[in-house]
């Protein structure tokens, strides 16, 4: 029921979904939006990220790699969703 | 940090995470990020959000925490609520005291609430990095505590909400409308206001909210009290219970349901239970009189919700039933029916059971009162064993009572519950051996399936010892049943005349029936004593070694009389104009004793008393309880006459046969002196029983202590008599005079002996 715009990418997303893994979602679409209200412009997050964020948001895993787990650490961290930035510290820790 | 290869060294990770930190931002900027921030922050609690975003908001305040601003932004923040509140919120709430005042509250609270909601949303980041890890309040609590300071602790604004609050309740308690929904709010935002726990609540509300009712309820409950109706009491308070449930549950918050209902169960319930429970006229001695089901439920359910309530409801319940009780079914009352002394006690006791289930919720501490006091009563008279025996005799005989099978066994049922807390069930066992004696050889037992049923009663409850010798009886019954048709068929193949007499032996084991060892004599005539020893002679052929005596007071005869005189009733609406019928022929149903009186009457016409003793040889005694319902009861019905024509028999008297004898039934059945029957046994043999169960006892108790002191060695006497006391308990309670002697005499037989050392202690002696 609402559609998350970053860099020029469109995500389809229910609210409901995001609101439960991220309390920046939820801020983002209840107290701070209209109920009517579709189309959220995020900035600073990439189309990556958002993908990322978004699967973690519906299927409770997401998939970090050494690659990604830097960036995704810190989207994470910024939105809020404390899952993703666990699973990303738990890697880096293993790294380390 | 844009190294997207894989990490090889630690060394490289940390590098990365400085990099992160270290892109600083220098105090001009934070000053321009803070002022923004301020200015959206003003505008919230403004009510004017709509130019702001919330991502570019909660990016700044994101961005400040990271370069460690919270500090800044935290206090920053509090002054402006603590502004906002101070200047705008708090003057506002103060102008409009006069006008829904707590409506307004309500409503600036719930707005100030949704601000605060937002600006906590923008500052997610500083609550979790810097508030949490400081152990300092997150937003949220900052905005309630503030709101709590500036606002709601002004004097006046408290005294206002406080006034108001109790008094739309004591309005709703005089059930006038009132806004319900205020109150709730009201509540509800105590309760945020509480933060994690119910302080403020408490203050501003629920203290004052609980005193004021245990004033009112005072006040009620001695406005009740004075009408001294304990009924209406209940109700009321039961009315002011459910009241105060809903209440609680529909405006205030749920946590004072509880307390409320415990003021009223202390000032209503408590204080005065005692006054209630026993208030005359109205009391719960008055609703157990008068059945008043609804009414003692009601106090039952009220009076078991506080502390000790069940127990003074069960104490003055105890009372009642003990003097009930008494009265229904004591030693004094002697001149009443056994039997209707029995069923009283039953009836009663039905009353209880009925109370028990419809009122009282079948509580387990009510029965055991009821149980408890019932017991009591029932052991207090020393005729229970008896009663209760003759009460089940009373139901099991054979007569014009006419109940299905169905009521006797519910009569066995109930007989059974006063059997199972009767003490001296061994007392019981003697006497009803006696009755059901009488019902199998007088042939008046209602039927065998039904004596039986009660004996599998009896045996279920006290084990097959107590019914052997019962069950006993039944076996010579039907043992007899089966040698009486032997020796039918017998003397049909030999020569032997019985003089057209019918023989009907029952073969009793002695020891197993209530026989006297020593049998009343009787010289019976001729011819039942010749048939006897033809049965006599067949018997001991069969069984070589046994020894027939027999039982003279125990037997009963048919016996045809003819009666020569005429009848001169000239009122007797029934008798012919004409004249009367000359011979008139009846079968009477006599005893043995009798049967030896009337035959004598056939060689003579006349008999002195002493030639009937003389001729008889029946003992004294039984002569004159076996000639009493002969010549004494309705003048026609008599079926010897005695001259003089009195009750008292003195030796000269002389009997002669009652030509006039008449009765309208053909088969006349001597009623035997009443005593023998069920109206009591005599006192004589209520006594001889007792004694005889003296003596049983006191063998047992023996027994009992030999066998204690066998498996102990060695024990104290107080020890002794606990353990005897636990072993005897299935038939009677020892009294510890008796145990006393049963010791002295057991140490006289120098089974057992009292210690050197500890006068109060035995050992066994092998």
């Amino acid at each position: 029921d609402a559609v998350i715009k970053v860099d020029h990418a469109e995500f389809p997303v229910h609210k409901i979904i995001l609101s439960k893994c991220s309390r920046y979602f939820q801020a983002l679409f209840t107290n701070w939006s209209a109920p009517d209200k579709k189309v959220y412009e995020i900035p600073n997050l990439s189309a990556d990220m958002t993908r990322l964020i978004i699967a973690y948001a519906y299927t409770n895993t997401v998939s970090v790699t050494p690659s990604n787990a830097m960036e995704l650490l810190l989207a994470a961290d910024q939105f809020n969703i404390m899952g993703i930035v666990e699973a990303c510290c738990d890697l880096l820790m293993e790294a380390l | 940090f844009a190294n997207k290869g894989a990490f090889n060294s630690p060394q490289q990770i940390i590098l990365l995470r400085f990099q992160v930190w270290q892109m600083d931002i220098d105090d001009e900027s934070v000053d321009r990020l803070w002022i923004i921030l301020k200015a959206a922050i003003q505008q919230i609690l403004r009510k004017d959000t709509g130019g702001l975003c919330f991502s570019e908001l909660y990016n700044i305040a994101y961005m400040l925490t990271q370069q460690r601003r919270a500090m800044k932004m935290y206090a920053g923040l509090k002054e402006i609520i603590t502004q906002h509140l101070s200047s705008n919120v708090k003057p506002e709430m103060v102008d409009s005291q006069k006008n829904n005042f707590l409506g307004i509250l309500y409503k600036t609270w719930s707005d100030y609430l949704v601000e605060i909601t937002m600006i906590e949303d923008i500052f997610i980041r500083m609550d979790q990095i810097y508030a949490k890890n400081h152990g300092m309040d997150s937003v949220f609590a900052i905005g309630v505590t503030l709101f709590k300071e500036q606002v709601l602790s002004h004097s006046s604004i408290k005294k206002q909400l406080q006034q108001l609050l109790l008094g739309m309740i004591d309005q709703d308690r005089k059930g006038e409308l009132v806004d319900r929904e205020n109150i709730r709010n009201i509540c509800k935002m105590l309760m945020i206001l509480s933060l994690d726990g119910r302080s403020l609540y408490e203050e501003y509300f629920e203290e004052p909210f609980l005193s004021r009712s245990i004033k009112l309820f005072q006040s009620e409950s001695r406005k009740l009290l004075a009408e001294k109706s304990a009924d209406k009491y209940l109700k009321e308070v039961e009315d002011r219970i459910e009241e105060e449930e809903e209440r609680a549950l529909s405006c205030l918050d749920i946590s004072t349901g509880e307390r409320i209902i415990q003021v009223v169960e202390q000032e209503m319930i408590v204080k005065h239970m005692r006054t209630i429970v026993e208030m005359e006229i109205s009391g719960l001695v008055h609703m157990l009189e008068h059945t008043k089901t609804q009414d003692l439920a009601r106090m039952y359910r009220l009076l078991g919700r506080v502390p000790g309530g069940l127990k003074l409801m069960c104490d003055c319940m105890s009372s009642y039933l003990r003097q009930r009780g008494q009265l229904l079914f004591s030693q004094e009352k002697a001149g009443l029916n056994p039997v209707d002394q029995i069923q009283n006690l039953l009836d009663f006791k039905a009353q209880c059971d009925h109370f028990l289930s419809e009122s009282f919720n079948n509580n387990k501490l009510c029965n055991q009162t009821i149980i408890g006091e019932f017991e009591h009563i029932f052991n207090l008279n020393t005729h229970s064993p008896e009663y209760l025996s003759l009460f089940i005799h009373d139901k099991l005989t054979k007569g014009t009572k006419c109940l299905t099978e169905q009521e006797v066994e519910s009569y066995l049922d109930k007989a059974l519950m006063l059997f199972k807390i009767l003490q001296e069930k061994d007392m019981f066992e003697k006497y009803y051996k006696q009755h059901l004696s009488y019902r199998l050889l007088s042939n008046m037992s209602v039927s065998e399936h039904t004596e039986k049923s009660m004996i599998l009663r009896l045996k279920r409850e006290c084990g097959f010892q107590f019914t052997a010798k019962l069950e006993g009886m039944f076996k010579d019954m039907s043992i007899s049943t089966t040698t009486m048709e032997e020796f039918l068929s017998h003397i049909q193949t030999v020569p032997i005349s019985l003089s057209g007499l019918n023989l009907t032996v029952k073969v009793l084991t002695s020891g197993v029936w209530p026989t006297q060892p020593q049998a009343p004599k009787c010289s019976i005539p001729s011819i039942p004593s010749t048939a006897f020893e033809v049965f006599r002679s067949f018997y001991l052929a069969k069984h070589n070694g046994r020894q027939l005596m027999l039982q003279y007071h125990m037997g009963w005869a048919d016996v045809n009389a003819t009666f020569y005189g005429s009848l001169q009733k000239v009122n007797d609406p029934e008798s012919n104009a004409g004249g009367a019928q000359v011979t008139r022929k009846h079968i009477l149903q006599v005893s043995t004793f009798q049967m030896t009186i009337l035959m004598l009457f056939n060689n003579r016409e006349t008999f002195t008393f002493k030639e009937i003793q003389q001729e008889t040889d029946i003992p004294d005694n039984d002569l004159l309880r076996a000639l009493l319902p002969l010549y004494w009861g309705k003048p026609s019905q008599r079926v010897l006459v005695k001259e003089p024509d009195c009750k008292q028999i003195k030796k000269e008297d002389i009997f002669t046969v009652n030509d006039e004898f008449s009765s309208k039934k053909y088969k006349v059945k001597m009623k035997l002196v009443p005593g023998k029957k069920e109206a009591a046994v005599p006192q004589k043999e209520g006594e001889k029983t007792r004694y005889r169960v003296d003596q049983e006892r006191k063998l047992q108790i023996e027994a009992a202590i030999v066998r204690i002191m066998k498996s102990k060695n060695r024990l104290h006497h107080r020890a002794l008599v606990t353990e005897l006391t636990q072993q005897l308990q299935g038939s009677f309670q020892p009294s510890s005079a008796v145990v006393k002697t049963c010791i002295e005499t057991l140490i006289e037989k120098e089974f057992i002996a009292r210690t050197p050392e500890d006068e109060r202690a035995y050992v066994y002696i092998a």
